[in-house]
């Protein structure tokens, strides 16, 4: 028996190893076929659809492994060829830069199309397609000027009226846009609320006109100071007509696309990477040095962390927060960590008791440490922030909560003191839940605080993670009782986070205060910057008085970037134009 | 002392009515004869002892955040022998708890699910016919629903309880376990001791559970013992949904895949959960051997 | 066994309906839709957007919309990724899947009836302990930790593997395949050692070796059959789970195929995406039954179809 045995399982498993070892060099010879030769780092090709060969792996519907976003690059890459490979985070959603509402796919669609303006390095605002532009002194009407000689990727020439196009075509109830309310709320454009409330409305009713090819006039209702902000890639990127009229929605497709910015794209292969080549008919392409980026998707961002580290990507989309501070001692300047426009808070549902006592809202607001909560627990490199809106303006004058001062032991005093008097203590504690979603930070934000309001309020506080969908849903529900909240700014300073506080901006709080309408209706008709940004100032005291909401910090961006890219600096903005950077 | 002559068939059941052989009896002789998987009985037992006594003994609670001493490294002498956790929580004190409901979770989830399977596989084959092909269409049917959305609807009629947690982790882990049984049970039917015991009078019923579960009792065993780790995955990837167990209670599943996130910068917040997993997983593994060898019905 | 084989492939036909139906329907029992991902959504865009989709229409006209469109093989688009059609989706990402899936599956299986075999065998002794370790870190250990670490020796300090992406080259998918292997090859070995076993002892065996038949010929030819029998019955449904591609190792390792889908699609709530995957799984598993109960067939002469 035992060397039948022996032998019988050698020649089983030499059976085994030969099938494999036959089976993957078949497949190398087939991959050997298909595989560019691989001059620069880790080049991401298309991906190689191989037909299964086993019927033992029944495939119903995958007969026809041939299909267009795979084509298998014919030439060796040329000599010379500079190839950026940056992490981009979960697969794009969409990349039609007139539906697209992601700030992430915003970075393809700034390579890729160019507004009237752009940004430097910095994130200042430049001169983009349009050379000059000037605002009447009523600040209600913005001219921009455009360059001369701009051309589409195709050759055809770049007009005014392609970006009135962009602007009609987000406005067009039929084209569905989430970003509609950019041009009707956030900046209000004459005559686009109605324009985008029914079917078959006139376009030239709308405030956006092009009295030449190289003329754009926007005409706006109330002034809007901080309106260069949106006239970017990301607001403005204009429509080529005759394409889209051809191929409908499929005109963003490899195959068809037409476009101005710097980068034509050349491969969409979804869930694996987008990649980008040089548009040679930019009007500054003599500038941009880079021949082609590949933004790869990057969903998980501990493998995200391995790739960057194995030298599979030059820049990163996002750091895991709980290893910061080994990263910053192993990597030290590669990892940038920078203020972002997004706030994070505790809202309060101020139609359930007992959080419509506003004693009780403040005990809580009292029991957190925020500093610990920031630099202890949590860790991302946030900051802690004692305003609602990210204090990223260095005009506005924040006010500041008084939960910031002081220390713990003396805020845990007010605070039991306070919700004492509320009718709660050690035999009838508080008990709350907090809402949050299931994202790895938001969670141990929530985990963290639980934790603190035990500890310094007896209160007895549970966590409550659901997945987005659910958690929107158990929001505009009205059955929650404390919400992990956050609010993305669309642009820096405190306007974006105060209107949507606005009962307008139907965002789900109900909360109407005429004090805070009337002043943020004050500083919406307001020119000035200064006085503009004292009125909002006012308006957000009355909330962070109202204790609506209590500030917990400001969001960074996190990057990890190669010391051979340069080009990208922090900004707020977190904007890093691929055509700006370069490779040493 | 008997004075049936020997050898006769009243002295084989005389022998038979006696204590000490009944096959029960015998089986757990012959368990307890294999060292291997009694020693892993006992050390599974003593995991599940310290995992639900355990905590008992602690000062703290598991929700006392020591935020001064945040990922405090291991340090046996100190007043967190194993450390803490990155809110100061004492990581052996955190694993244990979690211990509680990853075992009970774990435990009764697969056998459960195994249970239901064998019982819904082997009646579906043994009987054949139209109400094999319809069980077994509806297995077929069973494995094709999105699972999140059915657990959803689950939540919405049971509730996010315990027993909601339960149903949300059988309700798709006895399918396999289904499928299996009813092949045994298929290749079973034709064999002669079930034409015999149908002969001999037993009823459908009996045949299937004392002929056809217990020859698949083997298979059983082995997949039941394969299946807790699946079960406290499904646990943990249930928390992601947000059902399953929230936060601040910890279970190994959530342990081990917060510690998986962990690997390069503190192990040991992977290791601790995760070494007790795989300890009970072994151990589990052993006895489940030794079972199966044990309740061989080709042995007795 | 053809007709056999035919009445089962067309009784497939009711059991997919079923599951499209059931299916189509239970999705909607979840809160929110694929539009409410973004709180700046007012009333009126959303409105718009469900208007654009169908969604506002009742839930009956909406499947027989949905059932019209699958007489003419369209799965509807996306509603999440709105650049690409449900098809689209699908037939780029099932080839990766499929390739993963099926060399993880032929690797599992010659290993893991290998590695059974061998601990049968010699039982309770060196190969049969080192063979039940392999398998045991298979089951004992998640694949979200393997994944990882393998990540970090392969791809990070050794340099021998690339750490994640799907470029086409056959280093590429080495990890993957293997990760998705090892529960499986910890599976089957234990199924296959502990009924390979069972098979040894059963009567028939002993017969046949008391026959006086060759040892060998005893092994191979009677006891294997009969050990088979439950580890292709489990082939069945776990070959239709590991070729749709696993959620975790599609993460980790950033290959483009559909596993992310079923996790992905739901949460999106792209009600279209996640019924073009659940179909293509349900038939998938509906096949691989079918062919398993063939194969039992087979190999077991005491089957017989009714």
């Amino acid at each position: 028996m035992r060397h039948l045995s022996a032998r019988g399982l050698g020649k089983t498993l030499l059976g085994a190893s030969l099938a494999i070892a036959i089976g993957l060099s078949l497949s190398a010879c087939e991959e050997k076929k298909q595989e560019e030769a691989a001059q620069q780092p880790a080049q991401q090709e298309s991906t190689t659809a191989q037909p299964a060969p086993e019927p033992a792996a029944p495939a119903p519907a995958a007969q026809d492994t041939q299909t267009a976003s795979t084509t298998a690059p014919a030439a060796k890459a040329p000599e010379g060829e500079v190839v950026l490979n940056r992490g981009f985070g979960a697969s794009p959603d969409t990349l039609d830069p007139h539906i697209n509402f992601g700030a992430r796919e915003g970075w393809i669609q700034d390579d890729m199309y160019e507004g009237f303006v752009a940004y430097d390095t910095k994130g200042n605002i430049v001169p983009g397609a349009a050379e000059t532009w000037e605002v009447s002194d009523d600040g209600l009407t913005w001219t921009f000027h455009l360059r001369d000689g701009l051309k589409w990727s195709n050759g055809d020439p770049l007009v005014a009226q392609d970006f009135v196009n962009a602007v009609i075509r987000q406005l067009e109830p039929k084209t569905a846009s989430p970003r509609a309310y950019y041009f009707y709320s956030t900046m209000q454009i004459v005559g686009a609320a109605d324009f985008n409330a029914k079917e078959g409305g006139d376009p030239t009713t709308v405030g956006v006109t092009a009295p030449d090819d190289k003329t754009v006039v926007i005409k706006l209702i109330n002034p809007f100071p901080n309106m260069l902000y949106l006239m970017g890639s990301y607001y403005v990127p204009p429509l080529h007509k005759p394409s889209f009229d051809k191929f409908g929605g499929d005109f963003i497709k490899p195959e068809n696309i037409v476009n101005n910015g710097a980068y034509k794209m050349a491969e969409m292969v979804p869930q694996s990477h987008v990649t980008l080549v040089k548009n040679k008919n930019y009007w500054g392409a003599a500038d941009v040095k880079i021949d082609k980026v590949v933004y790869l998707v990057t969903e998980d961002d501990q493998t995200e962390l391995k790739r960057y580290k194995a030298d599979e990507l030059h820049t990163t989309n996002e750091v895991p927060s709980d290893q910061l501070d080994a990263l910053k001692a192993e990597l030290g300047d590669q990892l940038r960590i920078t203020t972002y426009v997004e706030s994070q808070y505790l809202s309060f549902n101020i139609t359930k008791a007992p959080f419509d006592n506003i004693k009780v809202r403040q005990a809580i607001a009292l029991g957190i440490d925020r500093q610990v909560l920031q630099d202890k627990i949590l860790k991302a490199g946030y900051q802690a922030n004692c305003g609602y809106s990210p204090p990223n303006d260095p005009r506005y004058p924040q006010p500041q909560v008084p939960e910031c001062s002081g220390t713990q032991a003396e805020r845990s005093e007010k605070g039991k003191a306070l919700l004492a008097e509320a009718g709660f203590g050690p035999d009838n504690p508080l008990t709350l839940t907090i809402d949050t979603t299931t994202d790895n930070t938001a969670k141990k934000q929530s985990e963290g605080i639980a934790l603190m309001l035990k500890q310094n309020l007896g209160v007895n506080a549970k966590v409550n993670a659901q997945e987005f969908q659910a958690w929107m849903d158990t929001f505009y529900a009205g059955t929650w009782e404390i919400l992990n909240d956050n609010l993305v700014g669309d642009m820096p300073g405190p306007e974006s986070h105060l209107s949507y506080m606005r009962p307008s901006a139907e965002s789900g709080y109900s909360w109407k205060n005429d004090e805070y309408e009337g002043l943020m209706d004050q500083a919406a008709a307001e020119a000035d910057i200064a006085k503009r940004y004292s009125m909002l100032a006012a308006a957000e005291k009355v909330l962070l008085d109202y204790y609506l909401v209590t500030p917990l910090n400001v969001t960074t961006s996190r990057h990890l970037v190669k010391p051979s890219v340069k080009g990208w600096d922090d900004n707020m903005l977190d904007v890093h134009p691929t055509k700006l950077i370069t490779l040493e | 002392m008997s004075d049936v002559p020997a050898g006769t068939i009243e002295a084989t059941l005389e022998r038979a009515e006696q204590p000490g052989l009944s096959p029960i009896r015998a089986s757990w002789r012959r368990f307890c004869r294999n060292r291997l998987a009694l020693g892993s009985l006992v050390i599974l037992g003593l995991i599940a002892l310290l995992c639900f006594a355990g905590p008992l003994f602690f000062p703290y609670g598991v929700e006392d955040a020591d935020f001064e001493n945040i990922s405090a490294p291991v340090n046996l002498f100190s007043a967190h022998p194993f450390g803490t956790d990155d809110f100061g929580r004492d990581l052996l004190l955190r694993v244990l708890d979690g211990g509680r409901v990853s075992l009970a979770v774990g435990f009764v989830g697969a056998l459960a699910a195994v249970f239901i399977g064998v019982i819904y596989g082997a009646t579906s084959g043994y009987v054949g016919g139209r109400l094999d092909n319809v069980l077994m269409r509806t297995v077929d049917v069973l494995y094709g629903i999105p699972y999140f959305f059915l657990v959803v609807l689950i939540n919405l009629l049971v509730g996010r309880t315990t027993a909601g947690l339960f149903v949300s982790i059988v309700v798709v882990l006895w399918l396999t376990p289904a499928v299996i049984a009813r092949g045994q049970a298929v290749s079973l039917r034709h064999r002669e001791f079930v034409d015999a015991a149908r002969a001999g009078g037993m009823t459908e019923w009996q045949i299937i559970l004392q002929h056809i579960v217990p020859n698949s009792l083997n298979v059983v065993i082995v997949y039941s013992s394969l299946l807790v780790l699946e079960v406290i995955i499904t646990e943990s990837f249930l928390s992601f949904l947000g059902l399953g167990v929230q936060a601040p209670a910890s279970s190994w599943g959530s342990l081990i895949d917060a510690g998986a996130r962990s690997i390069e910068t503190d192990l040991r917040l992977l290791l601790l959960p995760g070494g007790f997993l795989v300890a009970t997983l072994f151990c589990l593994n052993f006895v489940a051997d030794g079972l199966r060898d044990a309740f061989d019905p080709n042995e007795r | 066994m053809f007709t056999f084989a035919i009445r089962r492939i067309l009784g497939a036909i009711p059991t997919l309906f079923a599951l499209i139906t059931i299916s189509f329907f239970i999705m909607r029992v979840a809160p929110g839709g694929p539009f409410s991902t973004n709180r700046k959504l007012t009333e009126a865009v959303l409105a718009n957007l469900n208007k654009a989709y169908h969604l506002d229409e009742p839930l009956w006209m909406q499947f027989g919309r949905y059932l019209w469109g699958l007489a003419q093989f369209d799965f509807g688009p996306s509603m999440k990724y709105r650049d690409y059609s449900v098809t689209e989706l699908i037939v780029q990402g099932l080839p990766v899947s499929l390739e993963v899936g099926f060399w993880a599956m032929l690797l599992a299986t010659m290993i893991g009836i290998a590695l059974g075999i061998a601990g049968a065998l010699r039982r309770n002794g060196a190969t049969d302990f080192t063979a039940g370790v392999v398998a045991m870190v298979g089951i004992a250990v998640p694949t979200f930790v393997i994944g990882p670490l393998l990540q970090i020796l392969f791809g990070l300090q050794l340099g021998w593997l690339p750490v994640a992406g799907w470029d086409g080259s056959w280093l590429a998918k080495i990890q993957p395949v293997l990760v998705l292997a090892l529960p499986n090859i910890a599976y089957i070995s234990r199924l296959t050692r502990g009924s390979m076993i069972e098979s040894l002892r059963t009567n028939y065996v002993r017969t046949a070796r008391a026959k006086g038949i060759g040892a060998q010929r005893v092994i191979w030819k009677h006891a294997l059959t009969g050990a088979m029998l439950p580890v292709i019955a489990y082939l069945g449904p776990a070959t239709a789970i590991t070729v749709t591609g696993s959620v975790v190792i599609e993460q980790i390792y950033g290959i483009p195929g559909i596993g992310r889908y079923f996790v992905e699609g739901a949460s999106n709530r792209d009600y279209p995406l996640v019924m073009g995957v659940t179909i293509l799984y349900g038939g998938i598993v509906i096949l691989a039954n079918i062919v398993t109960d063939v194969l039992r067939g087979v190999i077991d002469p005491k089957v017989s179809y009714e």
